[in-house]
């Protein structure tokens, strides 16, 4: 709880010191603030509380979550200083505006009523409307705003209708309540109330980008500034997940095996298209918006499972796969700057003309893929083990498949990233960037030789 | 148009020079279509048979049949009823003032849109000081200081918009 | 954490760190600091280990080192643990020892070498693996110290990778090495799947051992023996080793005479709580040591490369090691394995101080009359022949000795077999001995020219010169463990308490024999090795100018031998011609034809599908909507009529 109020605190902040001059303030300020948060954050360890009349629980599901996405949040912040460099005009609201947004995500972790809920995922989603929008010059990036606002409305309005009609149905907002009226009235539930359900999902799903509800994402992600993009495939995606996940745990698990059907399409809609959707793409972002796409449909695996096991799989995923996204994505931000495209076929050679970023590049792919020794291996496979032992095999074949099919869009990178070309130059690297590289690839080898300390925390 | 004749034709020639050909083919036609009318009527029994009396939405299809109802009435209401007398001026955008010329949708400054924007909300915050002042007595201090915040962070929001030179018309 | 966790931590930093600095900052520094670098990095973990040793010489109890968890799946828990308890221990000593030695050797060896920060780099990796798998507490620990120094032998027999030979001499190590491992990987799964569990504490506790059938565990040591077997160059696995004579001397010396070799020993000793229920494996085991010892030894006879005789020499003492692991005496292999990597080291680099002298010379046929030029050399040399020979008080003597006692103690006609090795053992030796440093130099001879390919230039034999301290250090220091190392051990009838059998405390097999009879074979054999040296010195410098004996002018057993019994081609015809054969065959059918055209087409599959499920994406925002309310349409439909 600390840790929102300094959030807030450091937002408010940061709008008052984008009306100086100096853009490394706020760089200071924004990690400063972020530093406190996390540490604040770890504070929360072991706290079982609720606060607000149970509208937002603390406790160590929620604190893990929120670490991650305050960690994810600051590396954002560490490769966000060529903005800086670049003298952004718009610094200081983008930076609040992410913190705002960070607020939100933490709500969306921590929250006991779906009242709360809704409240963070409106934090989060409205800021990132105009941050998606923030390179006011750029056609694609006022598009990508635009979309993302119409269509995050849409799905705002079903996961309202999903609120109103399980509300209707049993009368309270409180997740725990939920969870006991559906024990009390096992065999008179009402079908709005199971309606209410299937649209509270579709809404959530819009979320996290999951098929058939994903067709904001690749649009938004290419169009968008790739820092946002960064946020939006992280942070984003992480709360998106703790929320579905607690939502579905605290609320409906006792009905799981009516909504599990739903899920399961929609977990298959997702590992199928959005792998083979990814295998034809030629642009960097775009082709990670179906990465993200389909990682997403890993990760709704350990929610369909719903076992003792789903939480650590959910953290220790959403976790290695943002340290990868993160590196991904801020390569392709330097990529950008000084070539000022981001198709593949424009990486050819990068990895020989800077050979310590080519090697944090292809590590941080191989993670995404899942090959050994990376933290990304573990992730499928936990989360594959966790889903077997739901006893959904099926799903967990389709998703080694997808997992093959995935080798050849990464490593399709991977391999223009060392083809000979000559005419790439080399890229230097700022210190904030270094940082943000070397403690990405190091934990994402930390958390591929030692998983156990982070999936055994939940 | 010929080529669908044909086919009929050469069909119906078959049939009756060559039936040990057509036989089999007609049969799988039969049970084509057999097996389709089975599912066809499988289905409709089926989804007669579980379909459940939408008693828990009637509130639901009350609320719109009253709202459509309503609007639908009322427009039908003010038509029937209220005379209708039209004339080239009345038809115009501005039946009153100086002739109207060229089209409405003229540019302009969106220092306007913002003003609308910002006195909105904070229109809409104040909106929080009814049901607060209402309830100040049982509220107490506490909730006097919380208001105090509340207003706060209101003013705070007001400085940033005053810093950010959003009230100057002239940039 | 108790302070010997630290100091198994800070043991295993060392070499690491010394890795990593030589690794990435190669070329920044000078060669002789990043010798030095290697040097300390192995110099350090030495001293961590005396002090360990100190420790558990006060009784403290072997200890397990719990590091973190790792592994932990079902049943089946592996965590980073290392044991530390006399076994390990001596294996520390032994390697950290020899390995600092031979690291300030190399500093001389390698000084000229534009590469020496590689070479420091992958010597400090190795060491690193070698601790790794002397102290890991279980198999799966144990298998990646195993891996990891096969992986360093690779590199560093390859490590002039631009001679072609050396590069397939690598590979063949590789090769030979993995067949070893998939052994040893099978026999860990095996245990995994029947033990449920990789620990050595758990694995040998009686109750886990018993509970398995014989079958199982013979299979089991089986599978450990082939991994033994392929890593410590016994038959059938070891024509890997004489090849491997291509990488620096150095290398040979520390991995492939004193340390790495002696892996598959001291895996047998460590899993000797397994092998003592298996045994046809133990009947199996002194079957290939006794003829390992025998036919390496021979094969040693006629070699004209001095490398190579050495190696030779290394699978011959690896097999009397066996031999005496077959028999149970665990504690005497771990004896002879501790002298010989002293003496064996000596030996090698005895010889690449030779081999440095003449410039990168090591045909025998082209030395001769060294013994004035490099007294240093000369002396060692001497004390390691007479070490390996076993004539007492060296070290060979006592351990070795132990072995032969052993074998008469189990059966008297494998003595014979064992005392016939040892006498071969001092002929070759003595004879490398006696070419090298006797008669008159042969180096610039025009008629011993006859190898076109490799004419090095002539050497004036008052060019020559002792090896520089920093070689010659190195030497002395093991010269003396050669000379007294035996005495960690000395046996009863010599007035000693068998120090070492106490401390490693393993059960091993008693020699039941009376002083008199031990007496009489001990005399036995050191007179007829005494004889065979008398005899070898008037063999070969009856005539001084003349070196080994040339190919034609051989008989039909001399050629066999001189050709190492055709076993390389013997292994070609029976292994790779067939495998060419059938991938020739198969490559068309099989793979091109079936393989590639299933592959393919599911990847041109994919793509296909993958560019239809692209056309959904379609920029228009009011399709997207249309298509997420079908999709929430068709949802709530599986709700209201299927659900």
């Amino acid at each position: 709880m600390n840790s929102l109020i300094i959030l807030s605190i450091t937002g408010i902040t940061l709008l008052f010191a984008g009306l100086g001059k100096s853009k490394w303030v706020l760089f200071t300020i924004g990690i400063a603030g972020l530093i406190t948060a996390g540490i604040l954050t770890l504070a929360d360890w072991g706290k079982n509380e609720a606060l607000f009349n149970k509208m937002i629980i603390i406790d160590d599901y929620s604190t893990a979550f929120n670490f991650s996405i305050i960690f994810t949040t600051l590396m954002i912040f560490l490769i966000s200083s060529n903005y800086i460099r670049n003298a952004n005009k718009y610094l200081a609201e983008i930076y609040a505006l992410m913190i705002f947004a960070l607020i939100g995500g933490c709500i969306m972790t921590s929250f006991g009523n779906m009242v709360t809920l809704f409240m963070g995922i409106e934090t989060l989603s409205i800021p990132l409307y105009v941050l998606a929008g923030s390179r006011k010059t750029s056609i694609a990036s006022n598009e990508a705003s635009f979309k993302y606002f119409i269509l995050g409305s849409f799905a705002t309005a079903f996961f309202l209708l999903g609120v109103a009609l399980i509300y209707g149905a049993s009368g309270t907002f409180n997740t725990n309540e939920i969870s006991s009226y559906i024990l009390l009235h096992q065999t008179q539930i009402p079908k709005i109330f199971y309606t209410g359900i299937i649209i509270l999902i579709i809404g959530l799903c819009f979320k996290i980008a999951a098929i058939p509800f994903h067709f904001w994402s690749p649009d938004v992600y290419e169009g968008a500034p790739t820092l946002v993009t960064t946020f939006m495939a992280t942070v984003v995606k992480t709360a998106g997940f703790a929320a579905i996940f607690r939502l579905l745990q605290n609320a409906f698990s006792n009905l799981s095996v009516y909504w599990q059907t739903i899920l399961w399409i929609i977990t298959l809609l997702t590992l199928l298209i959005s792998a083979l959707a990814a295998l034809n793409q030629t642009g960097m972002k775009r082709l990670m918006a179906y990465s993200g796409i389909s990682n997403s449909g890993f990760i709704l695996l350990a929610v369909l499972a719903m076992n003792s096991m789903s939480p650590g799989a959910i953290l220790f995923y959403t976790f290695t796969y943002a340290l990868g996204t993160i590196i991904v994505f801020g390569m392709i931000m330097l990529h950008q700057e000084y070539t000022g495209s981001d198709s593949i076929l424009s990486f050819e050679g990068f990895g020989r003309a800077n050979p310590v970023s080519g090697i944090i590049f292809t590590l941080a792919l191989l993670s995404l893929t899942g090959i050994p020794v990376t933290g990304g291996f573990f992730a499928k496979y936990y989360i594959f083990l966790t889903a077997i032992h739901s006893n959904f095999i099926w799903i967990v074949v389709i998703g080694v498949i997808t997992t093959v099919i995935s080798i050849y869009y990464y490593f399709k990178i991977i391999n223009a990233l060392w083809k000979e070309n000559r005419c790439q130059k080399k890229i230097p690297l700022i210190i904030p960037f270094r940082t943000a590289f070397l403690i990405c690839s190091i934990l994402i080898i930390l958390t591929g030789i030692f998983p156990d300390y982070l999936i055994r925390l939940l | 148009m010929k080529l669908c004749n044909g086919f009929s034709l050469s069909i119906n020639h078959n049939f009756i020079t060559q039936p040990p050909l057509a036989i089999p083919f007609l049969i799988i036609i039969h049970e084509l279509l057999l097996n389709f009318t089975n599912f066809v009527i499988k289905f409709t029994i089926m989804i007669i048979t579980k379909i459940y009396i939408p008693q828990d939405y009637l509130p639901v299809i009350i609320q719109t049949i009253i709202v459509f109802g309503f609007v639908g009435t009322t427009i039908l209401i003010t038509h029937l009823l209220g005379p209708n007398r039209n004339t080239k001026e009345k038809l115009e955008n501005f039946e009153c003032g100086i002739e109207s010329f060229g089209n409405a949708r003229s540019p302009f400054s969106v220092k306007y849109f913002l003003i609308a924007i910002l006195f909105v909300l904070f229109d809409v915050q104040v909106i929080f000081f009814y049901p607060w002042a209402l309830n100040l007595k049982e509220l107490g201090n506490q909730g006097f200081f919380e208001m105090l915040f509340f207003l706060g962070v209101l003013i705070v929001g007001f400085i940033y918009i005053v810093l950010k030179d959003a009230f100057k018309w002239n940039q | 954490m108790n302070n010997t966790t630290i100091y198994i931590i800070l043991i295993l930093l060392f070499p690491l760190a010394g890795f990593l600095i030589n690794a990435f900052l190669n070329k920044n520094l000078p060669g002789k600091i990043s010798g030095i670098i290697g040097s300390i990095a192995v110099f350090v973990p030495l001293i961590l280990s005396l002090i360990i040793f100190i420790n558990l010489k006060k009784n403290i109890p072997a200890q397990t080192i719990y590091l973190s968890q790792w592994i932990i799946t079902g049943q089946i828990n592996i965590p980073f643990e290392f044991l530390i308890d006399p076994l390990s221990v001596l294996m520390m000593l032994v390697v950290t020892g020899v390995g600092t030695v031979i690291h300030i050797y190399s500093i001389g060896y390698m000084h000229s070498d534009n590469r020496i920060h590689t070479f420091f780099s992958w010597m400090n990796l190795f060491i690193f693996f070698m601790l790794i798998l002397i102290t890991g507490a279980n198999y799966l620990i144990m298998f990646i110290g195993w891996e990891g120094v096969g992986l360093c032998s690779y590199l560093l027999i390859g490590f002039w990778f631009k001679n072609n030979e050396f590069n397939y001499a690598a590979r063949k190590a590789f090769i030979m090495n993995r067949i070893g491992d998939l052994g040893f990987l099978i026999a860990l799964f095996l245990m995994i799947i029947n033990f449920e569990t990789l620990s050595f504490n758990n694995i040998f506790t009686a109750h886990h051992i018993l509970s398995q059938d014989t079958k199982t565990i013979t299979i089991i040591t089986l599978l450990l023996l082939v991994g033994a077997v392929g890593k410590s160059a016994q038959i059938p696995l070891y024509t890997w080793l004489p090849d491997a004579m291509a990488g620096p001397t150095p290398v040979s010396a520390l991995i492939h005479a004193a340390t790495m070799v002696a892996a598959g020993v001291y895996m047998i000793v460590r899993s000797n709580l397994l092998f003592r229920f298996a045994p046809l494996t133990m009947d199996l085991i002194i079957i290939i040591g006794i003829t390992t010892a025998l036919l390496s030894a021979t094969i040693a006879l006629y070699q004209e490369d001095i490398k190579k005789v050495l190696a030779y020499s290394t699978i011959s003492q690896l097999g009397y090691m066996f031999l005496a692991l077959g028999l149970g005496a665990y504690s005497s292999a771990m004896f002879h394995l501790t002298t010989h990597a002293f003496f064996k080291a000596l030996l090698f680099l005895a010889a690449g101080s030779i081999i440095h002298a003449l410039n990168g010379e090591q045909n025998l046929r082209m030395m001769g009359g060294l013994a004035g030029k490099l007294p240093v050399t000369f002396i060692t040399f001497l004390i390691a022949a007479l070490a390996i020979s076993g004539i007492p008080p060296f070290s060979g003597f006592f351990s070795k000795d132990q072995i032969l006692l052993n074998t008469f103690n189990c059966c008297p006609s494998l003595w014979i077999f064992a005392v016939l090795g040892s006498i071969l053992t001092c002929i070759y030796i003595f004879r490398v001995f006696y070419l090298a440093f006797y008669g008159e130099y042969r180096g610039n001879s025009p008629d011993n020219h006859d190898d076109e390919d490799i004419i090095k230039p002539d050497k004036d034999i008052s060019a020559l010169h002792e090896s520089p301290l920093i070689m010659t250090i190195p030497l002395i220091i093991l010269a003396v463990l050669s000379l007294a190392g035996g005495f960690i051990n000395l046996p009863q009838i010599f007035g000693g308490n068998n120090y070492l059998d106490n401390y490693l405390a393993i059960e091993s097999a008693e020699t039941g024999i009376d002083d008199t009879t031990e007496y009489f074979l001990i005399s036995t054999t050191v007179i007829v090795v005494l004889i065979m040296i008398i005899i070898v010195w008037f063999r070969y410098t009856s005539k001084p100018a003349q070196g080994p004996k040339v190919i034609t002018e051989m008989n039909f057993i001399e050629k066999m031998v001189y050709n190492k019994f055709y076993v390389d081609e013997l292994y070609r015809f029976l292994f790779e011609k067939p495998y060419d054969f059938l991938s020739e065959k198969l490559l068309p059918t099989i793979e091109k034809g079936t393989i590639d055209k299933t592959v393919n087409s599911a990847g041109t599959l994919s793509l296909t599908l993958g560019s239809l499920a692209r056309k959904i994406q379609n920029g228009n925002i009011s399709f997207y909507i249309l298509l997420m309310t079908l999709a929430a349409i068709a949802f709530l439909a599986i709700n209201v009529f299927i659900l």
